[in-house]
Protein backbone atom coordinates (compact mmCIF):
# COMPACT_ATOMS: atom_id res chain seq x y z
CA UNK A 1 0.00 0.00 0.00
CA UNK A 2 1.22 3.47 -0.83
CA UNK A 3 -0.37 6.44 0.83
CA UNK A 4 -1.34 9.27 -1.50
CA UNK A 5 1.27 11.94 -0.78
CA UNK A 6 1.33 13.95 -4.00
CA UNK A 7 0.03 17.33 -2.84
CA UNK A 8 -1.80 18.19 -6.03
CA UNK A 9 -3.58 14.86 -6.32
CA UNK A 10 -4.33 14.81 -2.59
CA UNK A 11 -5.87 18.28 -2.84
CA UNK A 12 -7.90 17.17 -5.84
CA UNK A 13 -9.13 13.98 -4.16
CA UNK A 14 -10.10 15.65 -0.88
CA UNK A 15 -11.75 18.52 -2.73
CA UNK A 16 -14.03 16.06 -4.51
CA UNK A 17 -14.75 14.32 -1.20
CA UNK A 18 -15.60 17.63 0.46
CA UNK A 19 -18.28 18.07 -2.19
CA UNK A 20 -19.82 14.70 -1.34
CA UNK A 21 -23.29 16.13 -0.77
CA UNK A 22 -23.40 17.89 -4.13
CA UNK A 23 -24.52 15.78 -7.04
CA UNK A 24 -21.84 14.62 -9.43
CA UNK A 25 -18.63 15.07 -7.48
CA UNK A 26 -18.53 11.47 -6.28
CA UNK A 27 -19.91 9.30 -9.01
CA UNK A 28 -20.66 5.62 -8.32
CA UNK A 29 -20.64 3.25 -11.29
CA UNK A 30 -21.10 -0.11 -9.60
CA UNK A 31 -21.93 -3.50 -11.01
CA UNK A 32 -24.76 -5.52 -9.46
CA UNK A 33 -22.50 -7.37 -7.06
CA UNK A 34 -21.04 -4.14 -5.69
CA UNK A 35 -24.48 -2.52 -5.56
CA UNK A 36 -25.85 -5.46 -3.57
CA UNK A 37 -22.91 -5.18 -1.18
CA UNK A 38 -23.79 -1.54 -0.53
CA UNK A 39 -27.58 -1.85 -0.43
CA UNK A 40 -27.96 -5.28 1.17
CA UNK A 41 -24.86 -6.06 3.23
CA UNK A 42 -24.00 -2.53 4.37
CA UNK A 43 -27.64 -1.44 4.20
CA UNK A 44 -26.89 2.15 3.14
CA UNK A 45 -27.68 4.39 0.19
CA UNK A 46 -25.04 5.62 -2.26
CA UNK A 47 -25.16 9.06 -0.64
CA UNK A 48 -24.49 7.55 2.76
CA UNK A 49 -21.55 5.68 1.23
CA UNK A 50 -20.17 9.03 0.01
CA UNK A 51 -20.53 10.49 3.48
CA UNK A 52 -18.62 7.56 4.97
CA UNK A 53 -15.80 8.11 2.43
CA UNK A 54 -15.67 11.80 3.24
CA UNK A 55 -15.79 11.18 6.98
CA UNK A 56 -13.03 8.56 6.83
CA UNK A 57 -10.56 10.81 4.98
CA UNK A 58 -11.62 13.89 6.97
CA UNK A 59 -10.56 12.02 10.11
CA UNK A 60 -7.13 11.17 8.74
CA UNK A 61 -7.95 7.91 6.99
CA UNK A 62 -5.45 6.72 4.41
CA UNK A 63 -5.98 7.06 0.68
CA UNK A 64 -4.02 4.27 -0.95
CA UNK A 65 -2.72 5.24 -4.41
CA UNK A 66 -1.90 2.36 -6.70
CA UNK A 67 -0.52 2.54 -10.25
CA UNK A 68 -3.15 1.20 -12.62
CA UNK A 69 -1.61 -1.90 -14.20
CA UNK A 70 -4.69 -3.60 -15.59
CA UNK A 71 -4.32 -3.31 -19.35
CA UNK A 72 -8.01 -2.61 -19.93
CA UNK A 73 -7.80 0.48 -17.73
CA UNK A 74 -4.16 1.60 -17.75
CA UNK A 75 -4.56 3.52 -21.01
CA UNK A 76 -7.30 5.58 -19.32
CA UNK A 77 -5.98 6.01 -15.77
CA UNK A 78 -2.52 6.26 -14.26
CA UNK A 79 -3.72 5.32 -10.78
CA UNK A 80 -6.59 3.99 -8.79
CA UNK A 81 -7.26 4.96 -5.19
CA UNK A 82 -8.41 2.57 -2.49
CA UNK A 83 -10.11 3.34 0.80
CA UNK A 84 -10.31 0.61 3.44
CA UNK A 85 -12.35 1.13 6.58
CA UNK A 86 -15.27 -0.21 8.57
CA UNK A 87 -18.87 0.63 7.76
CA UNK A 88 -21.49 -0.84 10.11
CA UNK A 89 -18.79 -3.11 11.54
CA UNK A 90 -18.00 -4.54 8.10
CA UNK A 91 -14.50 -4.05 6.76
CA UNK A 92 -15.13 -2.37 3.44
CA UNK A 93 -12.86 -1.87 0.45
CA UNK A 94 -13.74 0.98 -1.88
CA UNK A 95 -11.93 1.27 -5.21
CA UNK A 96 -12.03 4.70 -6.82
CA UNK A 97 -10.53 6.70 -9.64
CA UNK A 98 -9.67 10.37 -9.54
CA UNK A 99 -10.76 12.41 -12.50
CA UNK A 100 -9.10 15.77 -12.92
CA UNK A 101 -6.69 17.61 -15.14
CA UNK A 102 -3.63 19.03 -13.38
CA UNK A 103 -3.02 21.54 -12.00
CA UNK A 104 -5.68 21.23 -9.31
CA UNK A 105 -8.55 23.67 -9.64
CA UNK A 106 -11.11 23.69 -6.79
CA UNK A 107 -14.47 22.05 -7.58
CA UNK A 108 -13.17 20.58 -10.83
CA UNK A 109 -12.06 17.09 -9.65
CA UNK A 110 -14.45 14.15 -9.58
CA UNK A 111 -14.18 10.72 -7.98
CA UNK A 112 -15.45 7.65 -9.76
CA UNK A 113 -16.40 4.81 -7.40
CA UNK A 114 -15.91 1.62 -9.38
CA UNK A 115 -16.07 -1.16 -6.82
CA UNK A 116 -17.14 -1.76 -3.24
CA UNK A 117 -16.72 -5.06 -1.46
CA UNK A 118 -15.49 -6.66 1.73
CA UNK A 119 -11.95 -7.98 2.16
CA UNK B 1 1.36 10.56 -20.19
CA UNK B 2 -1.42 12.73 -18.81
CA UNK B 3 -2.38 12.37 -15.16
CA UNK B 4 -5.99 11.39 -15.65
CA UNK B 5 -8.64 11.42 -18.32
CA UNK B 6 -12.40 11.57 -18.05
CA UNK B 7 -14.07 8.77 -19.92
CA UNK B 8 -17.24 8.41 -17.88
CA UNK B 9 -18.41 11.26 -15.69
CA UNK B 10 -20.67 13.62 -17.59
CA UNK B 11 -19.61 11.98 -20.82
CA UNK B 12 -22.20 10.80 -23.31
CA UNK B 13 -23.05 7.17 -23.81
CA UNK B 14 -21.74 4.65 -24.60
CA UNK B 15 -19.63 4.34 -21.44
CA UNK B 16 -16.89 1.81 -20.83
CA UNK B 17 -18.17 -1.15 -18.87
CA UNK B 18 -16.53 -1.47 -15.41
CA UNK B 19 -16.74 -5.25 -15.73
CA UNK B 20 -15.65 -6.11 -19.28
CA UNK B 21 -14.13 -2.70 -20.25
CA UNK B 22 -15.87 -2.66 -23.62
CA UNK B 23 -17.25 0.75 -24.52
CA UNK B 24 -20.75 -0.54 -24.96
CA UNK B 25 -22.81 0.70 -22.00
CA UNK B 26 -26.04 2.46 -22.91
CA UNK B 27 -29.18 3.38 -20.97
CA UNK B 28 -31.98 0.84 -20.93
CA UNK B 29 -35.28 0.48 -19.13
CA UNK B 30 -36.15 -2.81 -17.48
CA UNK B 31 -38.05 -4.47 -14.68
CA UNK B 32 -35.71 -4.92 -11.75
CA UNK B 33 -36.13 -7.06 -8.67
CA UNK B 34 -34.42 -5.08 -5.94
CA UNK B 35 -33.10 -6.33 -2.62
CA UNK B 36 -32.50 -3.56 -0.12
CA UNK B 37 -31.69 -3.68 3.58
CA UNK B 38 -33.36 -0.84 5.40
CA UNK B 39 -33.81 -0.27 9.08
CA UNK B 40 -32.33 -3.70 9.83
CA UNK B 41 -34.63 -5.67 7.56
CA UNK B 42 -34.18 -7.01 4.05
CA UNK B 43 -36.88 -6.01 1.58
CA UNK B 44 -37.44 -7.42 -1.89
CA UNK B 45 -39.60 -5.52 -4.32
CA UNK B 46 -39.94 -4.86 -8.01
CA UNK B 47 -39.04 -1.62 -9.75
CA UNK B 48 -41.19 -1.90 -12.87
CA UNK B 49 -39.44 0.60 -15.14
CA UNK B 50 -35.89 1.08 -13.86
CA UNK B 51 -33.83 3.33 -16.12
CA UNK B 52 -30.30 2.00 -15.85
CA UNK B 53 -27.09 1.83 -17.92
CA UNK B 54 -26.53 -1.70 -19.24
CA UNK B 55 -23.49 -3.13 -20.99
CA UNK B 56 -24.61 -4.47 -24.33
CA UNK B 57 -21.57 -6.78 -24.46
CA UNK B 58 -21.64 -8.58 -21.11
CA UNK B 59 -25.11 -7.61 -19.83
CA UNK B 60 -23.76 -6.00 -16.66
CA UNK B 61 -26.07 -3.49 -14.97
CA UNK B 62 -24.33 -0.25 -13.94
CA UNK B 63 -25.71 1.31 -10.75
CA UNK B 64 -25.30 5.09 -10.59
CA UNK B 65 -26.70 7.88 -8.41
CA UNK B 66 -29.77 8.16 -10.62
CA UNK B 67 -30.42 4.42 -10.37
CA UNK B 68 -29.98 4.54 -6.59
CA UNK B 69 -32.54 7.35 -6.33
CA UNK B 70 -35.06 5.33 -8.34
CA UNK B 71 -34.52 2.38 -6.00
CA UNK B 72 -34.94 4.68 -2.97
CA UNK B 73 -38.21 5.99 -4.40
CA UNK B 74 -39.43 2.45 -5.01
CA UNK B 75 -38.45 1.44 -1.46
CA UNK B 76 -40.43 4.38 -0.06
CA UNK B 77 -43.46 3.34 -2.10
CA UNK B 78 -43.03 -0.28 -1.02
CA UNK B 79 -42.90 0.68 2.68
CA UNK B 80 -45.34 3.60 2.36
CA UNK B 81 -42.81 6.06 3.76
CA UNK B 82 -43.12 9.83 3.50
CA UNK B 83 -41.11 11.33 0.64
CA UNK B 84 -38.74 14.26 1.20
CA UNK B 85 -41.24 16.48 -0.62
CA UNK B 86 -44.08 15.37 1.66
CA UNK B 87 -41.99 16.05 4.78
CA UNK B 88 -40.99 19.47 3.48
CA UNK B 89 -44.59 20.29 2.57
CA UNK B 90 -45.79 19.32 6.04
CA UNK B 91 -43.15 21.51 7.69
CA UNK B 92 -44.18 24.43 5.49
CA UNK B 93 -47.88 23.83 6.17
CA UNK B 94 -47.35 23.83 9.92
CA UNK B 95 -44.76 26.62 9.79
CA UNK B 96 -42.24 24.48 11.65
CA UNK B 97 -38.50 24.72 11.02
CA UNK B 98 -36.20 21.72 10.71
CA UNK B 99 -34.59 22.77 13.98
CA UNK B 100 -37.92 22.91 15.81
CA UNK B 101 -38.91 19.50 14.49
CA UNK B 102 -35.52 18.16 15.59
CA UNK B 103 -35.94 19.65 19.07
CA UNK B 104 -39.46 18.36 19.55
CA UNK B 105 -38.81 14.83 18.34
CA UNK B 106 -35.29 14.59 19.82
CA UNK B 107 -33.77 13.86 16.44
CA UNK B 108 -30.50 15.39 15.27
CA UNK B 109 -31.11 18.30 12.93
CA UNK B 110 -28.56 16.79 10.55
CA UNK B 111 -30.67 13.65 10.33
CA UNK B 112 -33.74 15.62 9.29
CA UNK B 113 -31.62 17.46 6.74
CA UNK B 114 -30.48 14.11 5.33
CA UNK B 115 -34.11 12.95 5.04
CA UNK B 116 -35.07 16.15 3.24
CA UNK B 117 -32.11 15.94 0.89
CA UNK B 118 -32.75 12.30 0.00
CA UNK B 119 -29.47 11.16 1.49
CA UNK B 120 -31.00 8.90 4.12
CA UNK B 121 -34.39 7.22 4.42
CA UNK B 122 -36.20 7.46 7.74
CA UNK B 123 -37.00 4.29 9.67
CA UNK B 124 -40.55 2.99 9.64
CA UNK B 125 -41.07 3.85 13.30
CA UNK B 126 -39.87 7.45 12.85
CA UNK B 127 -41.99 7.71 9.72
CA UNK B 128 -45.06 6.85 11.81
CA UNK B 129 -44.05 9.40 14.44
CA UNK B 130 -43.64 12.04 11.71
CA UNK B 131 -47.09 11.24 10.31
CA UNK B 132 -48.69 11.51 13.74
CA UNK B 133 -46.83 14.72 14.48
CA UNK B 134 -47.82 16.29 11.18
CA UNK B 135 -51.43 15.09 11.32
CA UNK B 136 -52.60 15.77 14.87
CA UNK B 137 -52.42 18.97 16.95
CA UNK B 138 -52.76 16.91 20.12
CA UNK B 139 -49.61 14.98 19.23
CA UNK B 140 -47.73 18.19 18.57
CA UNK B 141 -48.98 19.55 21.87
CA UNK B 142 -47.90 16.41 23.68
CA UNK B 143 -44.40 16.80 22.24
CA UNK B 144 -43.48 20.34 23.21
CA UNK B 145 -40.14 22.08 22.95
CA UNK B 146 -37.92 21.52 25.93
CA UNK B 147 -38.87 19.39 28.92
CA UNK B 148 -41.32 16.60 28.35
CA UNK B 149 -44.02 15.73 30.85
CA UNK B 150 -42.43 12.82 32.75
CA UNK B 151 -45.81 11.19 33.32
CA UNK B 152 -46.71 11.09 29.62
CA UNK B 153 -47.42 7.51 28.70
CA UNK B 154 -47.22 6.22 32.26
CA UNK B 155 -50.81 6.70 33.38
CA UNK B 156 -54.18 6.68 31.67
CA UNK B 157 -55.92 9.94 30.91
CA UNK B 158 -59.06 10.36 33.06
CA UNK B 159 -61.48 10.93 30.20
CA UNK B 160 -60.34 7.99 28.15
CA UNK B 161 -63.76 7.35 26.73
CA UNK B 162 -64.69 6.76 23.14
CA UNK B 163 -66.37 10.16 23.12
CA UNK B 164 -63.23 11.89 24.39
CA UNK B 165 -61.10 10.17 21.80
CA UNK B 166 -63.57 11.20 19.12
CA UNK B 167 -63.38 14.79 20.28
CA UNK B 168 -59.61 14.68 20.06
CA UNK B 169 -59.54 13.07 16.67
CA UNK B 170 -62.39 14.91 15.01
CA UNK B 171 -61.97 18.48 16.19
CA UNK B 172 -59.28 20.23 18.19
CA UNK B 173 -61.57 21.49 20.96
CA UNK B 174 -60.78 21.80 24.65
CA UNK B 175 -61.36 18.20 25.59
CA UNK B 176 -58.13 17.48 27.44
CA UNK B 177 -54.72 18.87 28.17
CA UNK B 178 -53.20 17.32 25.09
CA UNK B 179 -56.10 17.83 22.76
CA UNK B 180 -57.25 21.21 23.91
CA UNK B 181 -55.56 23.76 21.70
CA UNK B 182 -56.28 24.22 18.04
CA UNK B 183 -53.14 24.25 15.92
CA UNK B 184 -51.96 27.37 14.18
CA UNK B 185 -52.03 25.71 10.78
CA UNK B 186 -54.68 23.82 8.87
CA UNK B 187 -53.73 20.64 10.62
CA UNK B 188 -56.71 18.64 9.45
CA UNK B 189 -56.07 19.35 5.86
CA UNK B 190 -54.12 16.15 5.38
CA UNK B 191 -54.36 13.50 2.75
CA UNK B 192 -57.07 11.00 3.50
CA UNK B 193 -54.80 8.00 3.42
CA UNK B 194 -52.27 9.69 5.69
CA UNK B 195 -55.03 10.64 8.11
CA UNK B 196 -56.43 7.13 8.08
CA UNK B 197 -53.08 5.51 8.83
CA UNK B 198 -52.24 7.96 11.58
CA UNK B 199 -55.77 7.73 12.94
CA UNK B 200 -55.41 3.99 13.48
CA UNK B 201 -52.15 4.44 15.36
CA UNK B 202 -53.53 7.23 17.54
CA UNK B 203 -56.58 5.20 18.44
CA UNK B 204 -54.38 2.30 19.47
CA UNK B 205 -52.06 4.38 21.62
CA UNK B 206 -54.46 7.00 22.95
CA UNK B 207 -55.33 5.08 26.09
CA UNK B 208 -51.75 5.37 27.34
CA UNK B 209 -51.64 9.17 27.24
CA UNK B 210 -51.67 11.05 30.50
CA UNK B 211 -52.69 14.41 31.90
CA UNK B 212 -51.25 14.39 35.43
Amino acid sequence: MARLVDQDRFAAYTNALNNWDFKGYIHPTLNKQANDFVRVKLGITFDQLKWHMYNYVQNGGEIDEQPERRPEWSHLYNFHYDLRFYINNIHTYIETRLIYTPPFVPDEPRILVVNVHDR
Amino acid sequence: MTQERTPTVNSPFPWPCPSCASTNVIVSQLEYNADVRHDGRLYSFTVPHLTIPVCQSCGELIFTDDVDLQINDALRRHLTLLTPTQIRTALDRLDITQKELADRLDIAEATISRWLNNIQIQSRSLDKLLRLFFAFPCVRQALPKGEMDPTLGTIDIPDDTPEAIERCLDSPVKSSRYCGTPSKGPAWNVAADQYSEADKVVRRCHSTWSVN
